[in-house]
């Protein structure tokens, strides 16, 4: 295994962030952690890192306790902090070098592999511009970068593509998807369940600290059952129909945000004109039905009663 | 200590992409130097003169250098007249003793100008005084009234002789300048230190930023970060030092005595600067607070250590606190090389407390700072 978390716990003051953790990944696989805002990703990832200690529980990297004073094991790991970690006033080429040579990296060696990673997060032709002038997209793309240019056994992403644009996420996604075709780990954290669908072999759903599931999508979505996602449009007052909703014997969940009602239900073929109903008696209006197999967003919903972003 | 290296020189490199630094660490003070220097030394010759009670050629001595176009001051003491001399605030020093001959203080490299200088005027103010004399004997005039009477001749214009001079063939040696070697020194240590203690600043931002986190998630230990960011300090403030010393040297012709010396007092201030600096940069809890607090400090520590005004003008007490400013042993060190033409071995005393505020101050910070980088 390229790494191992066995029981990690983390407190702060009396409040447990990380409860209980354990997950491992094995090499060329590409784990997710999925988890709302104020999940405990962070804290796990920087626990992982070595960069925050723990209170209980172990990290092992390639089977070596990885702890707050452990040096070596680190040029296994390639880190992508969630808040842009760049020198704005070096160019992006200039911050590629110096992390390079915190990883051990010099001359000729150095230079073709910052070359390798400018051509891989699409920045060849901006490399000498300082990273003040960048936009918001390619500055998330160096971050990424500056992760990676040591060719990590393992890269740790956490939530990569917060604020970016379509084009640059889609930019980030695939470059992610090369570097795991090319046998790279890789510990992905994001609330956005599309990229964990994409990019993740295995996926751990984590909230208020604990991995509340684990697997790949097929397991976790066969953990619901024979339940089908019923999704409603609506430009109404929806909550208060989520309550009557959910007192229906054959709905699992329902949650409603930005103008969608989101059921999980047994037979949505045949049970979901009952709740059509219950628009009509509440007259609300309804401007589009879908019904479709669950996919991890309703795997949160089933497990936590809650959408994973609110 | 490779990477100890990567992380100073990056440290340098951003600080001088920051085109405020450019000015305030490279124009702004050998803008200081040369304003100091032109409101200090006036292009006329200054001689200061100590008149004692009982002295009779004082006043016709004083109207002679007056009429070749020397400004001439009045000093209370000889003692505080010769330290103006050594710091070239006056080019010479005249001492008019009522019993004895008089006595005069230069430069070495203007005692001989000075010299016959004041020779040839007391020569004229002495034989105005036997003309007086002999005048008031043989005439039957009053001596008062006499001495007017050749006092008046002595002013008459034209004067009796002119003498027309050319130069020819340029300068021997260089040109001894020396109104600027004071204001150099003074500016030396007040910008180095401003500049440690603004900079501190830019540490808080590393920290706001996330890198010195990303680097300590590199191979990378804690230890070694922190010894690259004092690096890093203590290159920017040694940057800023030599430029000081090697700009006003060219550009002014400051005379700055040895080197060597210099060497040692730049090493160890810049060294106390960076102590400073990274232990207001450990202590702040925001970037623009550490860059307030530390123009203020600088400038309030460099007021009292001499390097606004020269600490000469200092009462007891004022001079008792700049000791305990690093500004005023590295000024007294730097004196001492510059204005008494000493070396390392006269520069022993200083050096010594230079390099305790910067072991105090260095310790302090890596205790503070080490709370901070490790995890
Ligand atoms: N240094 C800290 N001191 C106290 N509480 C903290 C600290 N760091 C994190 N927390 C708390 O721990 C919990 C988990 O935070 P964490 O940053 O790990 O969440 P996350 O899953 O990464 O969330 P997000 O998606 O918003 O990044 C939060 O409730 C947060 O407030
Ligand atoms: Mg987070």
């Amino acid at each position: 295994m390229i790494l191992e978390c066995k029981s990690i716990r983390k407190r702060f003051g009396d409040h447990t962030v990380v409860d209980d953790v354990s997950f491992y990944i094995a090499p060329g696989e590409t784990y997710g952690l999925l988890g709302p805002n104020g999940a405990g990703k962070t804290t796990t990832i920087s626990i992982v890192c070595g960069l925050l200690g723990k209170d209980g529980g172990e990290v092992l990297i390639k089977g070596q306790q990885m702890n707050t004073g452990t040096v070596s094991l680190r040029s296994a790991i390639g880190y992508v902090p969630q808040e842009i970690a760049l020198y704005p006033e070096l160019s992006a080429r200039e911050n590629l070098v110096f992390f390079g040579r915190l990883q051990g990296f010099k001359g000729p060696q150095l230079k073709r592999r910052v070359d390798e990673v400018l051509d891989v997060i699409g920045l060849a032709d901006r490399a000498d511009d300082l990273v003040a002038e960048f936009s918001g997209g390619m500055t998330r793309r160096l971050n990424i970068g500056v992760g990676m240019t040591h060719r990590p056994e393992l890269l740790i992403l956490d939530e990569p593509t917060v604020g970016v644009d379509p084009q640059s996420r889609n930019a980030i996604l695939g470059a992610v998807e090369r570097l795991a075709t090319e046998g790279m780990a890789v510990l992905y954290t994001t609330h956005y369940m599309e990229e964990a669908e994409r990019l993740c072999n295995r996926v751990g759903i984590i909230d208020h600290g604990s991995v509340i599931a684990e697997g790949t999508q097929r397991d976790l979505v066969r953990q619901i059952g024979q339940l089908d996602r019923v999704t409603i449009e609506s430009p109404g007052a929806l909550s208060p129909l989520v309550e009557q909703i959910e007192a229906l014997t054959f709905v699992s969940t329902a949650s409603a945000k930005e103008g969608q009602l989101r059921v999980l239900l047994r037979d949505g073929g045949r049970n979901l004109t009952r709740i059509l109903h219950l628009f009509e008696d509440n007259d609300v209006e309804v401007r589009g039905v879908q019904i479709d197999v669950p996919d991890l967003e309703a795997v949160f919903l089933h497990l936590t009663g809650r959408a994973l972003r609110d | 200590m490779g990477k100890v290296f990567s992380i100073a020189t990056m440290e340098l490199r951003r600080w001088l992409r920051e085109r405020s630094n450019i000015f305030f660490v490279f124009v702004f003070p050998i803008l200081m130097v040369l304003m100091i220097g032109l409101m200090f030394g006036s292009s006329n010759l200054r001689i200061g003169v100590v008149v004692e009670p009982g002295d009779r050629l004082g006043p016709e001595l004083i109207d002679d250098l007056d009429r070749q176009g020397i400004e001439v001051v009045a000093i209370s003491s000889t003692e505080a007249g010769v330290t103006a001399v050594e710091r070239g605030e006056l080019e010479g020093l005249l001492v008019l003793e009522s019993s004895g001959s008089p006595r005069f203080a230069a430069r070495p490299d203007t005692a001989a100008e000075i010299g016959t200088l004041l020779e040839a005027s007391l020569a004229r103010a002495s034989i105005q005084y036997r003309v007086a004399d002999l005048m008031a004997e043989r005439l039957e005039l009053d001596s008062a009234q006499s001495l007017t009477i050749v006092n008046r001749a002595a002013a008459m214009s034209p004067p009796l002789v002119t003498v027309e001079s050319e130069t020819v063939g340029s300068a021997l040696f260089g040109e001894a300048e020396t109104r600027f070697d004071l204001g150099a020194s003074q500016q030396l240590v007040l910008f180095v230190f401003l500049t440690s203690l603004a900079s501190s600043g830019q540490l808080i931002l590393s920290r706001k930023l996330g890198v010195i986190r990303r680097m300590t998630a590199t191979p990378t230990s804690s230890l070694t970060v922190l010894l690259g960011e004092t690096a890093g300090r203590y290159l920017i403030a040694l940057v800023q030092a030599l430029f000081i010393v090697g700009a006003t040297m060219f550009l002014f012709g400051v005379n700055w005595g040895s080197l060597f010396g210099v060497g040692w007092i730049i090493a160890l201030f810049c060294l106390v600067g960076t102590g400073a600096g990274m232990l207001l940069g450990s202590i702040s809890s925001n970037e623009e607070q550490a860059s307030g607090v530390g123009v203020m400090l600088a400038l309030g520590l460099a007021a009292p250590g001499g390097a606004m005004v020269p600490a000469e003008i200092f009462s007891n007490t004022m001079r008792t606190v700049a000791k305990l400013t690093p500004h005023s042993w590295a000024l007294q060190g730097l004196g001492e090389l510059q204005f008494r033409g000493g070396g390392v071995g006269d520069i022993m005393a200083e050096l010594a407390v230079l390099a305790t505020f910067a072991v105090v101050l260095l310790l302090a910070a890596t205790l503070s700072l080490r709370r901070n980088i490790t995890p």
